[in-house]
């Protein structure tokens, strides 16, 4: 079943509520298909890097968020990718969370704590920091490609915002093309970064 | 002009397009990728299934959790009825007790067989009353029911 492209499980009658109830998110669950789980899997795997949860905890915790209601299914969006944005999402607020953490101040030689320097410019170091590690990956990724011309120009449309019809259209491919080429993309990444990037 | 997009934002579309292109991949590309990872495929059902278990387990535990904090909020608020509220209250109590139609015929069926309330008794029902109404001023739908 393609995910991806259909907001694939929304297929219902006018319903009355937007969102899944309960319930129903337990039927959903419980008809996950092997190969949905086997993709869920491999998004968890990459949602992990810089946070502090071992594999399985992120599923777990869409999940439990899914079936508390903290977090809503609309029905016109796969239930599997759903999960996949929740698990993104859940993610991303814990490595905000563990970026708060970081120390703005150090011990010094003599044992003093001093703070560490800030530029004037830089009022959030925190955020100073994210951004520097995002720009190093990005240019990473690109270099990952180095040979594929293809691969590249996709990746410079996508980090520019591209999406969808547009996105395809900047690169004159189609669909089939376009799949075939996030294919490299994505083995590629895999190989430099297994469990995604920090940021 | 143009303003220049964050790198942040830059690998967040990259992450959302290989995420998208993962669940737009053939199940063999899939079972695959997790190969090349080290992961069995045909063991990641059954341990996706297990963290679903316990997920449930678990949100099943938090709502009962809640459900409990919920009563025990209640019960540790009763309602501060003043003294003219409870003279209103007694009033509707005893007119209950008479039996009088048209004063809830089907509340407080016990208290209209003779027998006279203990003054506890009557403090204790006259508490009930008081949340009583405390819920139908939050719901006013219920006191129609």
């Amino acid at each position: 079943m393609n995910h991806a492209s259909a907001s694939a499980a929304g297929e219902l009658s006018e319903p009355e509520s937007r969102h899944l109830a309960p319930e129903e998110v337990l039927e959903r669950l419980d008809s996950l298909s092997a190969e949905d789980k086997r993709r869920l899997r491999l998004i968890e795997r990459r949602r992990l890097s810089g946070t502090d949860l071992r594999e399985g905890l992120l599923y777990q915790e869409a999940i439990c968020q899914a079936l508390l209601g903290e977090r809503r299914c609309p029905r016109k969006v796969s239930f599997v990718a759903f999960l996949a944005q929740s698990m993104r999402s859940i993610s991303s607020h814990r490595r905000e969370a563990l970026a708060r953490q970081v120390p703005t101040t150090k011990v010094d030689g003599s044992g003093n704590l001093v703070d560490l320097p800030i530029a004037a410019d830089q009022l959030d170091p925190e955020e100073t920091l994210i951004e520097r590690e995002a720009a190093d990956v990005v240019a990473e990724i690109y270099k990952l490609l180095e040979g594929d011309d293809e691969a590249q120009l996709t990746i410079m449309a996508i980090a520019d915002g591209k999406k969808g019809k547009e996105l395809r259209d900047e690169l004159a491919i189609d669909q089939s093309r376009f799949d075939y080429t996030m294919k490299r993309i994505r083995r590629a990444v895999a190989k430099k970064y297994p469990k995604g990037w920090p940021s | 002009m143009t303003k220049k997009r964050k790198s942040i934002d830059e690998l967040r579309d990259l992450s959302d397009a290989i995420d998208e292109s993962i669940l737009g991949a053939s199940d063999a590309e899939v079972s695959k990728e997790l190969a090349s990872l080290g992961i069995d495929p045909e063991k990641v059902a059954a341990e996706m299934d297990a963290i679903a278990q316990e997920a449930k387990r678990l949100a099943g535990k938090s709502r009962l959790a809640r459900a409990k904090d919920a009563v025990s909020a209640f019960r540790s608020n009763p309602p501060n009825a003043s003294q003219g509220d409870r003279t209103a209250l007694r009033s509707r109590l005893q007119r209950m007790r008479s039996g009088r139609p048209g004063e809830n015929d089907d509340l407080m069926m016990a208290a209209r067989k003779g027998k006279e309330m203990s003054p506890s008794d009557e403090e204790g029902a006259l508490d009930d009353l008081a949340q009583l109404e405390a819920l139908e001023s939050e719901d006013p739908e219920a006191s129609k029911e």
